[in-house]
Protein backbone atom coordinates (compact mmCIF):
# COMPACT_ATOMS: atom_id res chain seq x y z
CA UNK A 1 0.00 0.00 0.00
CA UNK A 2 1.29 3.54 -0.97
CA UNK A 3 -0.04 5.35 1.76
CA UNK A 4 -2.80 5.81 4.21
CA UNK A 5 -6.42 6.25 2.83
CA UNK A 6 -6.50 9.60 2.94
CA UNK A 7 -3.16 9.84 0.98
CA UNK A 8 -4.45 7.65 -1.63
CA UNK A 9 -7.96 9.37 -2.15
CA UNK A 10 -5.76 12.68 -2.78
CA UNK A 11 -3.54 10.90 -5.36
CA UNK A 12 -6.76 9.21 -7.24
CA UNK A 13 -8.25 12.80 -7.43
CA UNK A 14 -5.26 14.06 -8.71
CA UNK A 15 -4.96 11.38 -11.21
CA UNK A 16 -8.84 11.37 -12.28
CA UNK A 17 -8.19 15.20 -12.95
CA UNK A 18 -5.77 14.04 -15.55
CA UNK A 19 -8.82 12.62 -17.39
CA UNK A 20 -10.55 15.17 -19.70
CA UNK A 21 -14.13 15.01 -21.63
CA UNK A 22 -12.89 15.15 -24.75
CA UNK A 23 -15.68 17.14 -26.47
CA UNK A 24 -15.81 19.39 -23.30
CA UNK A 25 -12.19 19.61 -22.79
CA UNK A 26 -12.42 19.56 -19.20
CA UNK A 27 -11.40 16.35 -16.44
CA UNK A 28 -13.84 14.60 -14.98
CA UNK A 29 -13.41 15.30 -11.66
CA UNK A 30 -14.02 19.88 -12.21
CA UNK A 31 -17.25 18.64 -14.54
CA UNK A 32 -18.37 16.76 -12.02
CA UNK A 33 -19.21 13.31 -13.55
CA UNK A 34 -17.46 11.28 -10.53
CA UNK A 35 -20.33 10.48 -8.24
CA UNK A 36 -18.19 7.96 -5.91
CA UNK A 37 -14.96 6.41 -4.89
CA UNK A 38 -15.31 2.99 -3.18
CA UNK A 39 -11.81 1.19 -1.82
CA UNK A 40 -11.49 -1.73 0.11
CA UNK A 41 -8.50 -1.92 0.53
CA UNK A 42 -8.43 -5.12 2.37
CA UNK A 43 -10.40 -6.62 -0.53
CA UNK A 44 -7.89 -4.72 -2.51
CA UNK A 45 -10.50 -3.42 -4.99
CA UNK A 46 -11.83 0.38 -6.01
CA UNK A 47 -15.16 0.63 -7.75
CA UNK A 48 -15.64 4.31 -9.41
CA UNK A 49 -18.82 5.27 -10.09
CA UNK A 50 -19.41 7.90 -13.11
CA UNK A 51 -21.89 9.56 -15.15
CA UNK A 52 -21.85 11.13 -18.40
CA UNK A 53 -22.71 14.71 -19.66
CA UNK A 54 -25.12 12.61 -21.80
CA UNK A 55 -26.22 9.11 -22.25
CA UNK A 56 -25.68 8.88 -25.65
CA UNK A 57 -22.41 10.12 -25.25
CA UNK A 58 -20.11 8.57 -28.06
CA UNK A 59 -17.29 8.96 -26.08
CA UNK A 60 -18.50 6.72 -23.00
CA UNK A 61 -16.09 3.74 -23.14
CA UNK A 62 -12.76 6.49 -24.22
CA UNK A 63 -13.80 8.52 -20.80
CA UNK A 64 -14.06 4.96 -18.60
CA UNK A 65 -10.83 3.61 -20.44
CA UNK A 66 -8.79 6.88 -19.30
CA UNK A 67 -10.29 6.53 -15.96
CA UNK A 68 -9.09 3.06 -15.32
CA UNK A 69 -6.24 3.80 -16.51
CA UNK A 70 -5.88 6.69 -13.99
CA UNK A 71 -6.71 4.29 -11.05
CA UNK A 72 -4.54 1.75 -12.09
CA UNK A 73 -1.77 4.12 -11.81
CA UNK A 74 -2.00 5.12 -8.68
CA UNK A 75 -3.14 1.43 -7.42
CA UNK A 76 -1.39 -1.22 -10.19
CA UNK A 77 -2.46 -3.84 -7.65
CA UNK A 78 -6.10 -3.18 -7.40
CA UNK A 79 -9.18 -4.80 -9.11
CA UNK A 80 -10.37 -2.25 -10.36
CA UNK A 81 -14.14 -1.24 -11.32
CA UNK A 82 -15.79 1.51 -13.19
CA UNK A 83 -19.89 1.92 -13.46
CA UNK A 84 -21.50 4.37 -15.12
CA UNK A 85 -24.56 5.64 -13.45
CA UNK A 86 -27.44 7.65 -14.30
CA UNK A 87 -29.41 8.71 -11.48
CA UNK A 88 -29.27 11.72 -10.50
CA UNK A 89 -28.81 12.80 -14.11
CA UNK A 90 -25.97 15.21 -14.63
CA UNK A 91 -26.66 18.57 -14.49
CA UNK A 92 -24.59 22.30 -14.77
CA UNK A 93 -24.62 22.55 -11.20
CA UNK A 94 -22.07 19.51 -10.50
CA UNK A 95 -19.59 21.50 -12.34
CA UNK A 96 -16.79 23.04 -9.58
CA UNK A 97 -15.87 26.43 -9.55
CA UNK A 98 -12.92 25.79 -11.66
CA UNK A 99 -14.58 23.78 -14.27
CA UNK A 100 -17.35 26.84 -14.59
CA UNK A 101 -14.95 29.48 -15.38
CA UNK A 102 -12.84 27.30 -17.61
CA UNK A 103 -16.51 27.25 -19.73
CA UNK A 104 -17.02 30.61 -19.26
CA UNK A 105 -20.32 30.32 -16.84
CA UNK A 106 -18.47 32.75 -13.83
CA UNK B 1 -15.04 20.11 -54.88
CA UNK B 2 -16.28 18.44 -58.29
CA UNK B 3 -19.42 20.31 -57.66
CA UNK B 4 -18.08 23.67 -57.26
CA UNK B 5 -15.85 23.20 -60.18
CA UNK B 6 -18.51 22.41 -61.88
CA UNK B 7 -20.44 25.68 -60.96
CA UNK B 8 -17.46 27.37 -62.86
CA UNK B 9 -18.54 25.71 -65.75
CA UNK B 10 -22.46 26.30 -65.92
CA UNK B 11 -22.18 29.79 -63.38
CA UNK B 12 -22.25 32.23 -66.94
CA UNK B 13 -25.41 30.32 -67.80
CA UNK B 14 -26.81 29.73 -64.44
CA UNK B 15 -29.46 32.76 -64.87
CA UNK B 16 -31.16 31.19 -67.54
CA UNK B 17 -33.59 28.38 -66.63
CA UNK B 18 -32.64 25.90 -64.18
CA UNK B 19 -33.55 23.22 -66.12
CA UNK B 20 -30.36 23.20 -68.33
CA UNK B 21 -27.91 20.64 -68.36
CA UNK B 22 -25.18 21.95 -66.11
CA UNK B 23 -27.37 22.81 -63.67
CA UNK B 24 -29.11 19.64 -63.51
CA UNK B 25 -25.81 18.09 -62.82
CA UNK B 26 -24.51 20.53 -60.37
CA UNK B 27 -27.87 20.04 -58.16
CA UNK B 28 -27.63 15.99 -58.09
CA UNK B 29 -23.79 16.49 -57.38
CA UNK B 30 -23.99 18.74 -54.68
CA UNK B 31 -27.68 17.01 -53.18
CA UNK B 32 -26.03 13.44 -54.08
CA UNK B 33 -22.80 13.20 -54.36
CA UNK B 34 -21.93 15.99 -51.27
CA UNK B 35 -24.80 16.30 -48.96
CA UNK B 36 -26.82 13.01 -49.26
CA UNK B 37 -23.31 10.85 -49.19
CA UNK B 38 -22.23 12.72 -46.33
CA UNK B 39 -25.56 12.14 -44.51
CA UNK B 40 -25.17 8.44 -45.04
CA UNK B 41 -21.72 8.03 -43.72
CA UNK B 42 -22.71 10.52 -40.63
CA UNK B 43 -26.00 8.44 -39.62
CA UNK B 44 -23.87 4.83 -39.60
CA UNK B 45 -22.49 6.92 -36.53
CA UNK B 46 -25.05 8.76 -35.43
CA UNK B 47 -28.12 5.60 -35.65
CA UNK B 48 -26.11 3.53 -32.73
CA UNK B 49 -25.87 6.25 -30.74
CA UNK B 50 -29.28 7.81 -30.31
CA UNK B 51 -30.56 3.96 -31.03
CA UNK B 52 -28.08 2.96 -28.52
CA UNK B 53 -27.77 -0.84 -30.35
CA UNK B 54 -24.99 -1.40 -32.84
CA UNK B 55 -25.82 -0.94 -36.93
CA UNK B 56 -27.33 -4.50 -38.14
CA UNK B 57 -24.33 -4.79 -40.58
CA UNK B 58 -21.17 -3.28 -41.28
CA UNK B 59 -20.89 -4.51 -44.89
CA UNK B 60 -24.05 -2.26 -45.67
CA UNK B 61 -22.49 0.80 -45.84
CA UNK B 62 -19.65 0.09 -48.18
CA UNK B 63 -21.97 -1.09 -50.58
CA UNK B 64 -24.43 1.31 -50.64
CA UNK B 65 -21.49 3.71 -51.11
CA UNK B 66 -20.52 2.05 -53.75
CA UNK B 67 -24.00 2.24 -55.65
CA UNK B 68 -24.47 5.70 -54.82
CA UNK B 69 -21.41 6.94 -55.81
CA UNK B 70 -21.32 4.86 -58.79
CA UNK B 71 -25.35 6.35 -59.76
CA UNK B 72 -23.76 10.01 -58.75
CA UNK B 73 -21.28 9.28 -61.55
CA UNK B 74 -22.85 8.56 -64.36
CA UNK B 75 -26.44 10.44 -63.67
CA UNK B 76 -24.44 14.20 -63.63
CA UNK B 77 -22.25 12.78 -66.35
CA UNK B 78 -25.03 12.10 -68.26
CA UNK B 79 -26.89 15.24 -67.03
CA UNK B 80 -23.83 17.28 -67.84
CA UNK B 81 -23.89 15.94 -71.08
CA UNK B 82 -27.37 15.77 -71.71
CA UNK B 83 -27.42 11.85 -72.47
CA UNK B 84 -30.65 10.75 -72.16
CA UNK B 85 -30.84 6.74 -72.68
CA UNK B 86 -30.20 3.82 -70.99
CA UNK B 87 -26.93 5.12 -69.20
CA UNK B 88 -28.60 7.73 -66.99
CA UNK B 89 -31.55 5.36 -66.29
CA UNK B 90 -28.80 3.21 -65.10
CA UNK B 91 -27.49 6.12 -62.87
CA UNK B 92 -30.59 6.28 -61.55
CA UNK B 93 -31.19 2.59 -60.49
CA UNK B 94 -27.74 2.93 -58.77
CA UNK B 95 -28.74 5.68 -57.10
CA UNK B 96 -32.49 4.20 -56.10
CA UNK B 97 -31.03 0.78 -55.26
CA UNK B 98 -28.08 2.49 -53.11
CA UNK B 99 -30.98 4.97 -51.10
CA UNK B 100 -33.46 1.46 -50.52
CA UNK B 101 -30.49 -0.48 -49.32
CA UNK B 102 -29.01 2.53 -47.02
CA UNK B 103 -33.15 3.27 -45.83
CA UNK B 104 -33.96 -0.91 -44.60
CA UNK B 105 -30.50 -0.90 -43.30
CA UNK B 106 -31.09 2.04 -40.79
CA UNK B 107 -34.52 1.87 -40.17
CA UNK B 108 -33.91 -1.58 -38.71
CA UNK B 109 -30.81 -0.67 -36.76
CA UNK B 110 -33.26 2.03 -35.26
CA UNK B 111 -34.56 -0.54 -33.36
CA UNK B 112 -37.77 -0.49 -31.18
CA UNK B 113 -36.59 2.34 -29.17
CA UNK B 114 -38.81 5.18 -28.79
CA UNK B 115 -37.47 8.59 -29.47
CA UNK B 116 -38.86 11.18 -31.66
CA UNK B 117 -35.25 11.64 -33.22
CA UNK B 118 -35.23 8.02 -34.58
CA UNK B 119 -38.78 9.01 -35.50
CA UNK B 120 -37.19 12.07 -37.69
CA UNK B 121 -34.49 9.48 -39.14
CA UNK B 122 -36.76 6.82 -40.66
CA UNK B 123 -39.14 9.36 -41.84
CA UNK B 124 -36.57 10.75 -43.89
CA UNK B 125 -35.22 7.92 -45.30
CA UNK B 126 -38.94 6.95 -46.42
CA UNK B 127 -38.72 10.06 -48.35
CA UNK B 128 -35.85 10.02 -49.94
CA UNK B 129 -36.56 6.64 -51.24
CA UNK B 130 -39.91 8.06 -52.35
CA UNK B 131 -37.89 11.03 -53.62
CA UNK B 132 -35.41 9.21 -55.65
CA UNK B 133 -38.25 7.07 -57.05
CA UNK B 134 -39.77 9.95 -58.55
CA UNK B 135 -36.59 11.26 -59.97
CA UNK B 136 -36.18 7.91 -61.96
CA UNK B 137 -39.67 7.86 -62.93
CA UNK B 138 -39.24 11.29 -64.15
CA UNK B 139 -35.65 10.28 -66.54
CA UNK B 140 -38.06 7.21 -67.86
CA UNK B 141 -40.45 10.34 -68.88
CA UNK B 142 -38.11 12.25 -70.39
CA UNK B 143 -37.12 9.44 -72.95
CA UNK B 144 -40.48 8.39 -73.44
CA UNK B 145 -43.25 10.96 -72.17
CA UNK B 146 -46.00 9.18 -70.68
CA UNK B 147 -47.04 11.65 -67.55
CA UNK B 148 -49.88 14.60 -68.55
CA UNK B 149 -48.30 17.69 -67.09
CA UNK B 150 -45.44 19.22 -68.17
CA UNK B 151 -42.43 17.39 -66.68
CA UNK B 152 -40.95 20.71 -65.09
CA UNK B 153 -44.07 20.73 -62.81
CA UNK B 154 -43.01 17.24 -61.61
CA UNK B 155 -39.15 18.44 -61.45
CA UNK B 156 -40.40 20.73 -58.73
CA UNK B 157 -42.54 17.73 -56.96
CA UNK B 158 -39.61 15.89 -56.77
CA UNK B 159 -36.96 18.96 -55.41
CA UNK B 160 -39.34 20.01 -53.02
CA UNK B 161 -39.80 16.72 -51.89
CA UNK B 162 -36.33 16.04 -51.21
CA UNK B 163 -35.64 19.16 -49.89
CA UNK B 164 -38.60 19.05 -47.04
CA UNK B 165 -38.98 15.50 -46.85
CA UNK B 166 -35.43 13.94 -46.82
CA UNK B 167 -32.72 17.75 -45.82
CA UNK B 168 -34.80 19.43 -43.76
CA UNK B 169 -36.72 16.56 -42.12
CA UNK B 170 -33.18 14.85 -41.07
CA UNK B 171 -31.67 18.15 -39.91
CA UNK B 172 -33.93 18.73 -37.57
CA UNK B 173 -34.26 16.06 -35.96
CA UNK B 174 -30.73 15.04 -35.52
CA UNK B 175 -29.64 18.68 -34.60
CA UNK B 176 -32.12 18.40 -32.19
CA UNK B 177 -30.12 15.80 -30.90
CA UNK B 178 -26.56 16.85 -31.79
CA UNK B 179 -27.18 20.95 -30.98
CA UNK B 180 -27.71 20.28 -27.25
CA UNK B 181 -24.87 17.47 -26.75
CA UNK B 182 -22.37 20.08 -28.23
CA UNK B 183 -23.76 22.80 -26.51
CA UNK B 184 -23.53 21.05 -23.26
CA UNK B 185 -27.47 21.75 -22.79
CA UNK B 186 -30.63 19.90 -21.52
CA UNK B 187 -33.13 21.62 -23.16
CA UNK B 188 -35.53 19.72 -24.46
CA UNK B 189 -39.43 19.67 -25.75
CA UNK B 190 -40.57 16.71 -27.06
CA UNK B 191 -43.94 18.77 -27.90
CA UNK B 192 -41.93 21.01 -29.84
CA UNK B 193 -39.83 18.39 -32.20
CA UNK B 194 -43.46 16.78 -32.45
CA UNK B 195 -44.75 19.85 -33.64
CA UNK B 196 -41.92 20.09 -36.29
CA UNK B 197 -42.20 16.75 -37.33
CA UNK B 198 -46.33 17.08 -37.73
CA UNK B 199 -45.60 20.51 -39.89
CA UNK B 200 -43.01 19.09 -42.00
CA UNK B 201 -44.54 16.23 -43.19
CA UNK B 202 -47.68 17.46 -43.63
CA UNK B 203 -45.97 20.42 -46.18
CA UNK B 204 -44.13 17.50 -47.96
CA UNK B 205 -47.45 15.26 -48.21
CA UNK B 206 -49.52 18.39 -49.12
CA UNK B 207 -46.77 19.51 -51.93
CA UNK B 208 -46.61 16.42 -53.25
CA UNK B 209 -50.40 15.38 -53.47
CA UNK B 210 -51.12 19.33 -55.00
CA UNK B 211 -48.06 18.85 -57.14
CA UNK B 212 -49.64 16.08 -58.77
CA UNK B 213 -53.91 16.37 -58.75
CA UNK B 214 -54.27 19.48 -57.76
CA UNK B 215 -52.09 22.20 -58.78
CA UNK B 216 -53.55 25.20 -56.56
CA UNK B 217 -51.98 28.10 -55.18
CA UNK B 218 -53.83 28.05 -52.29
CA UNK B 219 -52.78 24.74 -51.14
CA UNK B 220 -49.21 25.68 -52.42
CA UNK B 221 -49.25 28.29 -50.13
CA UNK B 222 -50.40 25.98 -47.35
CA UNK B 223 -47.30 23.49 -47.78
CA UNK B 224 -45.08 26.89 -47.94
CA UNK B 225 -46.71 28.04 -44.63
CA UNK B 226 -46.48 24.85 -43.18
CA UNK B 227 -42.83 24.11 -43.91
CA UNK B 228 -42.21 27.28 -42.86
CA UNK B 229 -43.93 27.48 -39.36
CA UNK B 230 -41.86 24.15 -39.18
CA UNK B 231 -38.43 26.08 -39.41
CA UNK B 232 -39.53 28.97 -37.19
CA UNK B 233 -40.30 26.46 -34.44
CA UNK B 234 -37.03 24.30 -34.69
CA UNK B 235 -35.18 28.02 -34.93
CA UNK B 236 -36.68 29.22 -31.73
CA UNK B 237 -35.91 24.98 -30.11
CA UNK B 238 -32.65 26.05 -31.29
CA UNK B 239 -32.41 29.22 -29.62
CA UNK B 240 -33.86 27.95 -26.49
CA UNK B 241 -30.81 25.17 -26.33
CA UNK B 242 -28.32 27.51 -27.07
CA UNK B 243 -29.50 29.81 -24.29
CA UNK B 244 -29.04 26.78 -22.01
CA UNK B 245 -26.15 25.53 -22.69
CA UNK B 246 -23.60 25.31 -19.99
CA UNK B 247 -20.88 25.87 -22.66
CA UNK B 248 -20.79 29.45 -22.60
CA UNK B 249 -17.54 29.87 -24.63
CA UNK B 250 -18.73 28.09 -27.82
CA UNK B 251 -16.17 27.30 -30.60
CA UNK B 252 -16.33 28.70 -33.66
CA UNK B 253 -17.92 25.19 -35.81
CA UNK B 254 -20.49 25.80 -33.24
CA UNK B 255 -21.25 29.36 -33.89
CA UNK B 256 -20.72 28.84 -37.77
CA UNK B 257 -23.32 26.06 -37.42
CA UNK B 258 -25.94 28.34 -36.05
CA UNK B 259 -25.40 30.58 -38.72
CA UNK B 260 -26.31 27.84 -41.08
CA UNK B 261 -28.87 26.88 -39.38
CA UNK B 262 -30.46 30.26 -39.95
CA UNK B 263 -29.65 30.60 -43.36
CA UNK B 264 -32.53 27.95 -43.91
CA UNK B 265 -34.96 30.43 -43.56
CA UNK B 266 -33.04 32.07 -47.17
CA UNK B 267 -34.12 29.76 -49.35
CA UNK B 268 -37.87 30.13 -48.11
CA UNK B 269 -37.75 33.83 -48.86
CA UNK B 270 -36.59 33.36 -52.44
CA UNK B 271 -39.22 30.61 -52.81
CA UNK B 272 -42.27 33.75 -51.34
CA UNK B 273 -40.50 36.10 -53.58
CA UNK B 274 -40.43 33.84 -56.35
CA UNK B 275 -43.91 32.20 -55.79
CA UNK B 276 -45.24 36.35 -55.84
CA UNK B 277 -43.03 37.40 -58.29
CA UNK B 278 -44.12 37.76 -62.84
CA UNK B 279 -42.71 34.83 -64.92
CA UNK B 280 -39.48 36.15 -66.17
CA UNK B 281 -38.24 36.94 -62.03
CA UNK B 282 -40.03 33.71 -60.82
CA UNK B 283 -37.24 31.33 -62.70
CA UNK B 284 -33.74 33.61 -61.65
CA UNK B 285 -35.89 33.83 -58.06
CA UNK B 286 -36.30 29.16 -58.34
CA UNK B 287 -32.66 28.89 -58.97
CA UNK B 288 -31.53 31.33 -56.19
CA UNK B 289 -33.58 29.49 -54.19
CA UNK B 290 -31.86 26.22 -54.87
CA UNK B 291 -28.35 27.48 -54.95
CA UNK B 292 -29.44 29.33 -51.19
CA UNK B 293 -30.71 25.81 -49.76
CA UNK B 294 -27.94 23.39 -51.35
CA UNK B 295 -25.03 25.86 -51.62
CA UNK B 296 -25.99 27.89 -48.60
CA UNK B 297 -27.67 26.47 -46.21
CA UNK B 298 -27.23 22.85 -46.35
CA UNK B 299 -23.27 23.14 -47.49
CA UNK B 300 -22.20 25.72 -44.81
CA UNK B 301 -23.83 23.30 -41.90
CA UNK B 302 -22.07 20.31 -43.34
CA UNK B 303 -18.93 22.07 -43.48
CA UNK B 304 -19.17 23.29 -40.03
CA UNK B 305 -20.23 20.30 -38.44
CA UNK B 306 -17.59 18.82 -40.20
CA UNK B 307 -15.30 20.06 -37.53
CA UNK B 308 -16.96 19.09 -34.50
CA UNK B 309 -17.61 15.36 -35.85
CA UNK B 310 -14.29 14.47 -38.02
CA UNK B 311 -11.87 15.51 -35.38
CA UNK B 312 -13.73 12.93 -33.06
CA UNK B 313 -13.61 10.23 -35.37
CA UNK B 314 -9.88 10.72 -35.90
CA UNK B 315 -9.12 10.96 -32.36
CA UNK B 316 -10.65 8.24 -31.79
CA UNK B 317 -9.16 6.26 -33.98
CA UNK B 318 -5.20 7.47 -32.84
CA UNK B 319 -3.43 7.45 -30.15
CA UNK B 320 -3.85 10.62 -28.75
CA UNK B 321 -7.02 8.62 -27.38
CA UNK B 322 -5.25 8.23 -23.99
CA UNK B 323 -5.56 11.25 -21.49
CA UNK B 324 -1.45 11.46 -21.17
CA UNK B 325 -1.38 12.12 -24.71
CA UNK B 326 -2.64 15.36 -23.66
CA UNK B 327 -4.31 15.93 -27.38
CA UNK B 328 -7.85 16.39 -27.08
CA UNK B 329 -10.15 16.44 -30.63
CA UNK B 330 -10.06 20.34 -30.72
CA UNK B 331 -6.43 19.93 -31.27
CA UNK B 332 -6.82 18.14 -34.55
CA UNK B 333 -7.81 20.68 -36.56
CA UNK B 334 -7.57 24.42 -37.53
CA UNK B 335 -10.13 26.93 -36.23
CA UNK B 336 -8.62 29.54 -37.58
CA UNK B 337 -8.10 27.77 -41.00
CA UNK B 338 -11.76 26.32 -40.47
CA UNK B 339 -13.01 30.01 -40.48
CA UNK B 340 -11.12 31.36 -43.39
CA UNK B 341 -12.42 28.61 -45.81
CA UNK B 342 -16.05 29.00 -44.18
CA UNK B 343 -15.99 32.61 -44.80
CA UNK B 344 -14.47 32.36 -48.26
CA UNK B 345 -17.33 29.77 -48.90
CA UNK B 346 -20.03 31.85 -47.96
CA UNK B 347 -18.75 35.52 -49.70
CA UNK B 348 -19.13 33.29 -52.94
CA UNK B 349 -22.18 31.58 -52.24
CA UNK B 350 -23.27 35.51 -51.26
CA UNK B 351 -21.63 36.79 -54.29
CA UNK B 352 -23.28 34.35 -56.73
CA UNK B 353 -27.12 35.00 -55.09
CA UNK B 354 -26.54 38.16 -55.55
CA UNK B 355 -25.38 38.27 -58.80
CA UNK B 356 -28.24 36.23 -60.28
CA UNK B 357 -30.60 38.44 -58.10
CA UNK B 358 -29.54 41.33 -59.54
CA UNK B 359 -29.31 40.31 -63.18
CA UNK B 360 -25.43 41.16 -62.85
CA UNK B 361 -24.08 38.08 -64.69
CA UNK B 362 -20.65 39.41 -64.96
CA UNK B 363 -20.31 38.24 -61.19
CA UNK B 364 -21.72 34.73 -61.41
CA UNK B 365 -18.09 34.13 -62.55
CA UNK B 366 -15.61 35.24 -60.13
CA UNK B 367 -18.21 34.72 -57.04
CA UNK B 368 -18.08 30.81 -58.91
CA UNK B 369 -14.41 31.14 -58.26
CA UNK B 370 -14.88 32.17 -54.72
CA UNK B 371 -17.14 29.38 -53.91
CA UNK B 372 -14.87 26.69 -55.50
CA UNK B 373 -11.38 28.17 -53.80
CA UNK B 374 -13.61 27.77 -50.64
CA UNK B 375 -14.29 24.29 -51.28
CA UNK B 376 -11.38 23.18 -51.79
CA UNK B 377 -9.56 24.88 -49.03
CA UNK B 378 -12.17 23.11 -46.77
CA UNK B 379 -11.07 19.88 -48.64
CA UNK B 380 -7.55 20.67 -48.05
CA UNK B 381 -8.42 20.79 -44.35
CA UNK B 382 -10.52 17.27 -44.41
CA UNK B 383 -7.65 15.45 -46.05
CA UNK B 384 -5.27 17.06 -43.30
CA UNK B 385 -7.64 15.56 -40.38
CA UNK B 386 -7.85 12.84 -41.94
CA UNK B 387 -4.73 11.92 -42.50
CA UNK B 388 -3.66 12.28 -38.89
CA UNK B 389 -6.04 8.99 -38.16
CA UNK B 390 -4.01 6.26 -36.56
CA UNK B 391 -1.04 8.52 -35.79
Amino acid sequence: MKGNRSEIMKELLTELKQVPDPEVGINIIDLGLVYGISLDEGQKTLDLFMTLSTPSCPLGDIITMNAEHAIRSVLPDHSVKVSLVWDPQWRHEFISEEGKKELGIL
Amino acid sequence: MVAQLLLIAVAPASAAHYFQPGLLAYTHLMALGWATMLIFGASNQLVPVISELPLKNKTIPLLTLFLLAGGVCLLSYCFYSFRLDWLIISGAALVLSGVLVHSIHIIFSCGGKSSIQLEFIKSAHVWLFVTAMLGLILLLNLLNPFLPEEHTKYLRVHAGMGMTGWFLLLITGVASKLMPMFLISHYENKKQLRLIYALLNCAALLFVINGFLWQSAIAGFTSFFLAVSAILVFLYYMVRVYRSRARKKTEPAMRQSFIAVFMSLLPFVLLLIALISEKEREISFLTATGLAFFAGFLSLLIMSITFKTLPFIVWMHSSAVRSDSGLLPKDMYSERFMTIHNCIYLAGVLGLLGALLSGMKMFLLPSAIVVATGAALYLIHVLIVSARIRK
